[in-house]
């Protein structure tokens, strides 16, 4: 009886203070960590207005035509990605995946659209000196900032100064933006809406550099005088952009609530919907149970989840060619490594059965195996003869023999290292296969490394990776240059993979010093054959995007080879 | 008394410093934070010196020692290398995600551990006793990820009942401080119930029952005090446990603390941030023990002499 008793007590006060915990243990966070930006923005506006006025420009001839409005269904979106990135709206800290929500609020120099094509944006007009040095920048008039104020050369100067000026040399944090700095030098304006950027070295992909088909925001344009008011970090807690959301709040590692901006400049591009919820939500599995259950409308999903987004209802929207499959040969200009001779290279390669990999992996709907690595289909100077190097075991064998190595004999064990990658599954277990096939067709000894991203790619930049193998994915690109760039033309680059040729040096920077836009597709096309010919670094193809779909989400049509979610306004509500 | 708080201060001052020391060898050894930040678009000799020269890297090692340590002592852990914040702003951002789950998931632990506990102890071989246990089995045994996932996928995507994620109303803290206690609720319960046994057993229960105290009294008055003290230790670790973030709960969640934050600075190889992670979650655990000792002063009187 008296255990009872005891018993019972127990049990309320289990009771009692488990209601208590649920109601005063749990607060209501997302207050405290949150910034308005349209309070911030109100209160600025009036002396910026006052500040900026807007000069005398002429009507640009080669500006677009206004256009209709998306027709305002109203309503909210949800959308959840894996990674954020910075969380800063600045475009020198313009790293990757700040293009998630950046290429929302902020308008760009230049637009993209499906076809991959370069339209005009906050610029009308660019154009390049024939020593490719210099860019002539045309701004459009009667573009307003989330705040009411008009965007003038001023702005334009000032966004060009602070992204690519002397300055964002040492201050910017992203190394991508600090060399692209580095070879700036002058920016200046040249008339009330015209400006001039010059660079040390002729830069074709600048305009792809500054568009939003580019990864990352250098290209985004910011709002001179509410930036200087405010300074650089509270701009990034209450940011103001020219682009078709405004930010309403921004919880840090949690959301990032957009509102349409109405008098957004390019009408066509507008939303359909009113809201769009963005959240960062880095495991998979509850990216989709909250697509299961309604919580979320568009999620960033991979091919290992697409049956539980059809089983619950959903449905999977393919951004092509988002990602590719790269086999990187470091370190083959020292003669001691096996991959110095081009039979090896070449051996390697066609001993990669690359449509069973393609098919066994990942099926025809998120793969395929064609272009040459960063040289997509959709991508500056693709053609068909730049697919890869058919599967050919016997021609590998015989490659083996004429450099030395009959069955292997005397290779020694040859390591493969690669990580699990976010944007591409089953890495890993496409080392392995490609480790079978190298074992079995060409009888040498393969070990694969599983490692994690950043150390692989430390040691890769460290030379500790040299004459071993490296299979990593990497973000396409329609513009190529600037990885080209890079791993061709500085030997003494971390990243290096020519060779340390004269003869590939010469053949990349000829393609790069082309800007007539006109004939780089020509000039990359003819430089990029002769690079894939020397097999130091070779792919198994390329991988789309899988988005997870709610059952609201009428339609949506993400944009090819640009990473991260593109074109927002297509999507319609049912 | 105070002698006593004084020592363990000192002591702890002595471990903050001997730690700052291991922590920054730790994240040097972990590999060149300028390398991890070079794509591969911009991986030139030039590119790499100045990311290293942008990052005080290029100064010996000693000399980045003393920086840090200079810094620490007045509260500034310098500038995130991801995004250039101060990475004081960063833990004291967080530090409310996590303090608010941590409390949450020890306040459940607790209120729920201790009776099962005790109830398993009064009515020991009973069915609560033999639920309870079972109960424990699980907690202790069940991979954190996957119980996660599989109320997340019943409660949210099933159900319907419960958010999948976020933290914005009282509903979003039932899934995770849950799946955060239920392996320290097991504990507590299994430890509440050794110790309340060992208690009931003892002459002096025996004698206040002799007496004819009720057993009620026995229990909660005279039994319950002694068997707190092995549940307060294990409460006061698990709880600067909990406060040096959750990682593998607030992954799943999407709950922004600090787990995640450390997560992701060792991921990026974003050294100020995992120095100021691990040097809080060090002050964490000396600041937790030391209150953990001081309460058993209060819990045993017995102590302070």
């Amino acid at each position: 009886m008296l255990h009872r008793k005891v018993a019972a007590k127990s049990l309320l006060v289990s009771i009692g203070a488990l209601l208590l915990l649920i109601i005063v243990a749990c607060g209501s966070p997302t207050e405290e960590a949150g910034s308005t930006a349209s309070e911030s923005a109100a209160s600025e506006s009036a002396a910026a207005v006052e500040a900026t006025a807007v000069p005398a420009a002429p009507a640009q001839a080669t500006e677009a035509p206004p256009a209709a409005m998306t027709e305002d269904t109203g309503g909210m979106v949800t959308l959840m990605n894996a990674v954020w990135a910075t969380e800063l709206f600045t475009p020198r800290d313009g790293v990757g995946e700040t293009a998630t929500y950046g290429r929302q609020m902020h308008a760009f120099w230049i637009n993209g659209n499906k076809d991959l094509e370069m339209l005009p944006g906050v610029l009308t007009d660019w154009s390049v000196s024939s020593d490719g040095l210099s860019w002539d920048l045309t701004l459009r008039d009667g573009i307003t900032f989330h705040n009411g104020t008009p965007l003038t050369v001023d702005d334009a100067l000032f966004t060009m100064e602070f992204t690519f000026g002397p300055e964002a040399v040492t201050e910017s944090i992203s190394p991508s933006i600090q060399a692209e700095a580095a070879e700036t030098a002058s920016i200046e304006a040249t008339g009330p809406n015209t400006l001039r950027v010059t660079h040390t070295t002729p830069k074709a992909f600048f305009p792809f550099f500054i568009s939003d088909l580019s990864f990352g925001i250098a290209g985004v344009v910011l709002p001179k005088d509410y930036f200087e008011s405010i300074g650089q970090d509270e701009y990034n807690d209450a940011p103001i952009g020219a682009g078709p959301f405004r930010l309403e709040k921004h919880v840090i590692s949690e959301q990032i609530l957009l509102e349409r901006y109405d008098d957004y400049f390019l009408p066509e591009r507008g939303p359909s919907f009113q809201t769009l919820d963005m959240r960062l939500v880095p495991e998979v599995a509850t990216r989709v149970a909250a697509l299961r259950a309604g919580d979320a409308d568009v999620i960033e999903a991979n091919l290992a989840v697409k049956d539980q987004v059809e089983d619950g209802g959903g449905r999977m929207i393919w951004a092509q060619e988002s990602s590719y499959m790269w086999i990187l040969l470091p370190g083959c200009w020292e003669v001691q490594f096996p991959c110095n001779k081009k039979e090896v290279r070449q051996a390697l390669d066609y001993a990669i059965d690359k449509d069973l990999i393609i098919n066994s992996l990942y099926g025809p709907e998120a793969a395929a195996s064609r272009g040459w690595i960063w040289a997509t289909p959709n991508a500056l100077g693709y053609s068909e003869d730049l697919d890869p190097f058919p599967y050919d075991p016997e021609k590998a064998q015989q490659l083996m023999v004429e450099a030395g190595y009959p069955d292997g004999d005397g290779f020694g064990t040859l390591e493969v290292h690669t990580w699990k990658a976010g944007d591409v599954p089953f890495l890993p277990e496409q080392a392995q296969l490609i480790a079978d096939m190298w074992e079995k067709n060409l009888g040498i000894d393969v070990e694969v490394i599983v490692g994690e991203a950043a150390t692989v790619r430390e040691r890769w930049f460290d030379r500790q990776l040299d004459g071993k193998v490296i299979i990593r994915a990497n973000e396409t690109r329609w513009d190529g240059g600037s990885i080209t760039n890079a791993i061709y033309t500085d030997p003494e680059g971390g990243g290096h993979l020519g060779g340390r040729r004269d003869d590939l040096i010469a053949v990349a920077k000829e393609a790069l010093s082309v800007v007539d836009p006109a004939l780089r597709q020509e000039a990359f096309n003819k430089a990029y054959k002769i690079l894939r010919e020397e097999h130091y670094e070779f792919g198994t193809g390329y991988v789309n995007l899988p988005w997870g779909v709610g059952p609201r989400i009428a339609s949506w049509e993400p944009w090819p080879v640009v990473a991260y979610q593109t074109a927002i306004w297509t999507m319609t509500l049912k | 008394m105070w002698q006593f708080i004084g020592i363990r201060v000192i002591q702890g001052i002595f471990t903050l410093l001997v730690i700052s020391l291991l922590v920054f060898l730790a994240t040097r050894l972990t590999g060149d934070p300028a390398l991890v930040l070079l794509p591969a678009e911009a991986s030139s000799k030039a590119d790499y010196e100045r990311v290293k020269k942008q990052l005080g890297l290029d100064k010996p090692l000693s000399t980045q020692y003393l920086i840090f340590l200079k810094g620490a002592v007045q509260g500034d852990f310098g500038l995130s290398i991801r995004d250039r914040r101060p990475t004081r702003d960063l833990l004291l951002e967080r530090l409310p995600a996590t303090l608010q789950l941590a409390l949450a998931g020890m306040a459940l632990a607790i209120v729920v551990g201790v009776p099962l506990g005790i109830l398993s102890a009064v009515r020991r071989d009973s069915i609560f006793d033999k639920g309870g246990k079972l109960f424990a089995v699980l907690g202790m045994a069940a991979p954190q990820f996957w119980v996660a996932i599989m109320l997340i996928l019943l409660f949210g995507a099933i159900l319907k009942v419960l958010p999948t994620y976020g933290r914005e109303g009282p509903e979003n803290f039932i899934l995770p401080s849950f799946v955060l206690a239920w392996s320290i609720m097991a504990g507590i319960m299994r430890l509440g119930r050794s110790s309340m046994l060992e208690v009931l057993d003892s002459d002096y229960v025996r004698f206040a029952r002799i007496k004819g105290l009720k057993d009620g009294m026995v229990v909660w008055k005279h039994a319950l005090r002694n068997a707190l003290i092995p549940i307060l230790t294990f409460s006061g670790i698990s709880l600067a446990g909990l406060l040096n973030g959750a990682i593998v709960v607030e992954q799943v969640f999407a709950w922004p603390g600090l787990g995640r934050l450390m997560l992701d600075g060792v991921l990026q190889r974003n050294f100020p941030v995992v120095q100021a992670a691990v040097m809080a979650s060090a002050f964490f655990y000396i600041l937790t023990a030391l209150i953990v000792d001081i309460l058993y002063v209060y819990a045993d009187p017995r102590i302070r002499h």
